[in-house]
C-alpha cells in the first residue's frame, strides 16, 4: 500500500484522512487529499462520491502497479524540498525513477498521468518517451510501437528526398533498450 | 508490462489496445465526467460509442498512432527537430501528425548534428509553411545566423496568436532591428533575445503575459524601455546583459521576483517591487562616476526594496561610501537582506575593505556572505586599518561565510580575523583558496585561521572543496 511520507503531511493526518483510491485490479491505496489534488480527475470523482457516500474511489482504468507509482511521485512532488530541486536535480531525479524502464511502460504510465489529470508527470513522461527515441532509426521506432510501414519503397524515398537532411547523418544508436 | 496489455486483457481481444485505457467502462451516465485528465472528453465519447457499437478494430493497429492529438504533440514537443520530422516516414498516417509540433527549435545541436551542407534558410521556410496550428515555442539560435530579411519573414509566418517562448540569437554582424510584428505576439511568456534592436512602437500596450525576458547585446532606447517595462505586469525575472547605457533605470515590476543587469547604468530606482528578491548588479565599467553619489544611491534603491533578500554586486560598486562614514554603518539599512556576494573584492585598497564592512554592518540580518577576492598588488596597508576595526555591534546574523579565490595575504586574513570577532552566532566558514596563490592547498592558511579568537563557539572552518552542499 502506498502511503505518502510522514515529514510533509503530519498536519493532514487528523483533520483529513486519506482517500482510498481502488484501482482495476482491487488494489485498494491510500493517498493524502493534499497529494490527490495534484490529479483533477481524483478531484472530479471525489465531488462525484461526495455525492454517495462511499469511502472507496474506483479507478478503474488504471491497473494497482502502476497507480501505486502515480501515487509515490505524487508524493515526491508535495515535498517541500522537492519543489527547491534545480533543474538538473530534478532531471536526474526522473532520470532515476525511470531508469530501466521499458518505453511502452513509460507510455502507459504517461497515458494514465494524462488520464489522471496530472499535467506535470505526463509531461516528464513524454519527456522520457522522447529521450529514448531521439537518435534511434525509424525501423526502431517502428518495431517499438508496432507501426505498420505501409509506404511502398518508392514512396517512402520520394518522401525522404523531401526533407534530406533529416535522414542524412549516420548518428543513429538503436542500442538494445526499451524494447 | 503494466497498464494498456493488462486492461486489454480483461476486454475483447481485438480491442485496439490504445483505446482500452481511453473507454468510459465505468459505465454509469456520468463516466463522461470521470473520464477526466487532459483532452480526453470528447476522444472518449467517440471510442466509446465505437465500442459499442462493437465495430470491427484493425487487429494490426499500433500502441501509438491512434492516441489522442495532444498526447502525440506532447512527445513531438519534446524531441529535437530532426527526430520529429523523421516521424513523416513510419507509416502514412504519421505524414503529417508532425505538422502540429507545438515547438520548432533551430539551436546549436541542430546546426552541429544535422544542417550538414544544407542551406538554413530555405529549411526554416519549408518548416514553418508546413506547421499548422497551435505552435509555442519557436527558438532560432544556430551559430552564425546574420540578420537578414529572412529573420523578419519568419516571424511573420509564426502564429502570433499563440505564441508563448520566442528565442532569437543572432550571432554575427550587425544588430538586428526587430520587426514591429513581434509586438503582436500577445501570447509571450518568455522572450529571449541576442544582439537585436528593440524598440517597441508608440502605442504599444505591452506584453500581458510576458514572464520571462532575457536581453543581450541588445540596443534599447532608454525611455520606451522603462515604459515598456512598466506595461508588462506578469513579468517575474529581468536579465539584461550588455544592453544599452542607462543613465537612470527604473523598474516597475509588481511580479518581479530576480533582476540581473550587467552593463552601464548611473542610477538604478524600484517602482511598485514588492516581491523583489533577487538582485545582481554588475558594471562592465565605472569610468562613468562623477561625484560621490554612485553608491549611496544605489544602496538607498535597494533599501526601497520590501523583499530583497539575495544581493550579488562587485565591491567596487560601494566605493562612495567612504564619504559618508564607512566603515560605520549607513543611515539606511537593508533589513531583508539575507544573502550577499560581493565579488571582484580587492582586499590591497583600504577604501574597498571599509566599504564592504560598512555595508555588512548595515545589513543587520545578512545569514551569507560570499567574497570573491580580486587581489593584484598591495596598495595599501589594508592589514593595519582592519586590525584597528572593533566589533562595535556584533554581526548577530550572519551564519556562513564563504571565500573565494582566496590568497591568504594579510588584509585578506585581517578581514577574516575581523569577521570571526563579530559573527555571534557563524556555523561555518569556508575557504576556496586562490589555486595559483597557494601551494599547499590551503592547509597552512586553514591552520593560521583556526587559531584567531572566535566570538562563535560553534563556528568550524573548513576547506570548501571538502563539503558538498
Amino acid at each position: 500500500m502506498a502511503t505518502s511520507s510522514s515529514n510533509t503531511n503530519k498536519a493532514d493526518h487528523s483533520k483529513n484522512p486519506p482517500l482510498t483510491l481502488r484501482s482495476s485490479d482491487g488494489k485498494e491505496l491510500k493517498i493524502f487529499r493534499i497529494v490527490a489534488q495534484q490529479s483533477s480527475t481524483i478531484m472530479n470523482l471525489l465531488d462525484l462520491e461526495e455525492e454517495s457516500n462511499t469511502d472507496v474511489i474506483p479507478v478503474s482504468e488504471v491497473d494497482g502497479s502502476t497507480l501505486e507509482k502515480l501515487i509515490e511521485l505524487m508524493n515526491n512532488h508535495t515535498e517541500k524540498s522537492f519543489n527547491y530541486l534545480g533543474v538538473k536535480e530534478r532531471k536526474k531525479f526522473y532520470n532515476d525513477f525511470f531508469a530501466n524502464w521499458k518505453i511502452l511502460d513509460v507510455l502507459n504510465f504517461g497515458l494514465v498521468a494524462n488520464y489522471l489529470g496530472v499535467q506535470v508527470i505526463f509531461d516528464e513522461a513524454c519527456q522520457k518517451m522522447a529521450d529514448m527515441i531521439k537518435s534511434k532509426s525509424v525501423e526502431w521506432v517502428r518495431k517499438v510501437f508496432e507501426i505498420k510501414n505501409d509506404f511502398t519503397p518508392e514512396e517512402e524515398e520520394d518522401l525522404k528526398k523531401e526533407n534530406k537532411w533529416a535522414y542524412e547523418r549516420g548518428d543513429l544508436d538503436d542500442g538494445d533498450d526499451a524494447i | 508490462m503494466y497498464g494498456i496489455r493488462h486492461i486489454s486483457s480483461q476486454l475483447i481481444p481485438s480491442q485496439n489496445k490504445a483505446a482500452s485505457i481511453l473507454s468510459s467502462s465505468i459505465g454509469s451516465s456520468a463516466a463522461s465526467a470521470y473520464v477526466g485528465g487532459i483532452g480526453l472528453r470528447r476522444r472518449s465519447g467517440e471510442l466509446s460509442r465505437l465500442l459499442k457499437m462493437n465495430c470491427v478494430m484493425r487487429s494490426d493497429v499500433d500502441f501509438i498512432t491512434n492516441l489522442p492529438n495532444n498526447i502525440i504533440d506532447n512527445i513531438l514537443g519534446c524531441l529535437p527537430l530532426r527526430d520529429v520530422v523523421r516521424t513523416s516516414i513510419l507509416s502514412r498516417e504519421w505524414r503529417y501528425k508532425w505538422a502540429s509540433c507545438p515547438e520548432i527549435v533551430f539551436d546549436f545541436w541542430f546546426d552541429q548534428m544535422f544542417l550538414g551542407g544544407h542551406k538554413l534558410e530555405p529549411l526554416v521556410y519549408q518548416i514553418l509553411k508546413f506547421h499548422q496550428g497551435p505552435l509555442l515555442r519557436f527558438a532560432l539560435q544556430v551559430p552564425d545566423l546574420k540578420s537578414s530579411p529572412d529573420i523578419d519573414q519568419w516571424i511573420h509566418l509564426l502564429p502570433n496568436n499563440t505564441v508563448q517562448d520566442l528565442t532569437l540569437h543572432v550571432s554575427r554582424g550587425e544588430t538586428h532591428k526587430l520587426t514591429p510584428c513581434l509586438f503582436t505576439f500577445q501570447h509571450l511568456r518568455n522572450l529571449k533575445l541576442y544582439n537585436c534592436l528593440f524598440d517597441p512602437p508608440p502605442g504599444f500596450k505591452g506584453f500581458s503575459k510576458l514572464e520571462n525576458l532575457q536581453l543581450q547585446n541588445v540596443d534599447l532606447v532608454p525611455e520606451s524601455f522603462i515604459k515598456f517595462i512598466a506595461l508588462c505586469p506578469a513579468l517575474e525575472k529581468l536579465r539584461m546583459i550588455h544592453c544599452t547605457s542607462f543613465d537612470s533605470l527604473e523598474i516597475t515590476g509588481p511580479n518581479l521576483k530576480s533582476l540581473e543587469f550587467h552593463g552601464i547604468l548611473k542610477f538604478i530606482s524600484f517602482a511598485n517591487c514588492p516581491v523583489l528578491s533577487d538582485v545582481k548588479l554588475t558594471f562592465s565599467s565605472m569610468d562613468f562616476k562623477r561625484g560621490n553619489g554612485f553608491s549611496l544611491d544605489l544602496v538607498k534603491s535597494l533599501s526601497c526594496l520590501p523583499a530583497l533578500e539575495d544581493l550579488h554586486l562587485q565591491a567596487y560598486a560601494l566605493e562612495d561610501l567612504v564619504e559618508h562614514g564607512a566603515p560605520n554603518p549607513l543611515p539606511v539599512s537593508l533589513t531583508t537582506l539575507k544573502n550577499l556576494h560581493l565579488s571582484d573584492m580587492y582586499f590591497e585598497k583600504i577604501d574597498e575593505a571599509s566599504c564592504a564592512i560598512c555595508f555588512i554592518r548595515s545589513s543587520p540580518n545578512l545569514q551569507r556572505l560570499n567574497i570573491t577576492a580580486f587581489t593584484f598588488d598591495v596598495v595599501d596597508s589594508v592589514a593595519d586599518f582592519l586590525r584597528s576595526q572593533q566589533s562595535s555591534e556584533s554581526l548577530s546574523q550572519l551564519k556562513t561565510v564563504k571565500m573565494q579565490l582566496f590568497s591568504g595575504i594579510e588584509a585578506e586574513m585581517e578581514f577574516v580575523k575581523y569577521l570571526l570577532a563579530s559573527a555571534t552566532a557563524l556555523e561555518e566558514l569556508a575557504i576556496t583558496p586562490h589555486a595559483s596563490s597557494i601551494a599547499d592547498g590551503g592547509e597552512s592558511i586553514l591552520n593560521e585561521l583556526k587559531q584567531y579568537p572566535r566570538a562563535s563557539p560553534s563556528a568550524e572552518i573548513i576547506s570548501w572543496e571538502k563539503i558538498r552542499r
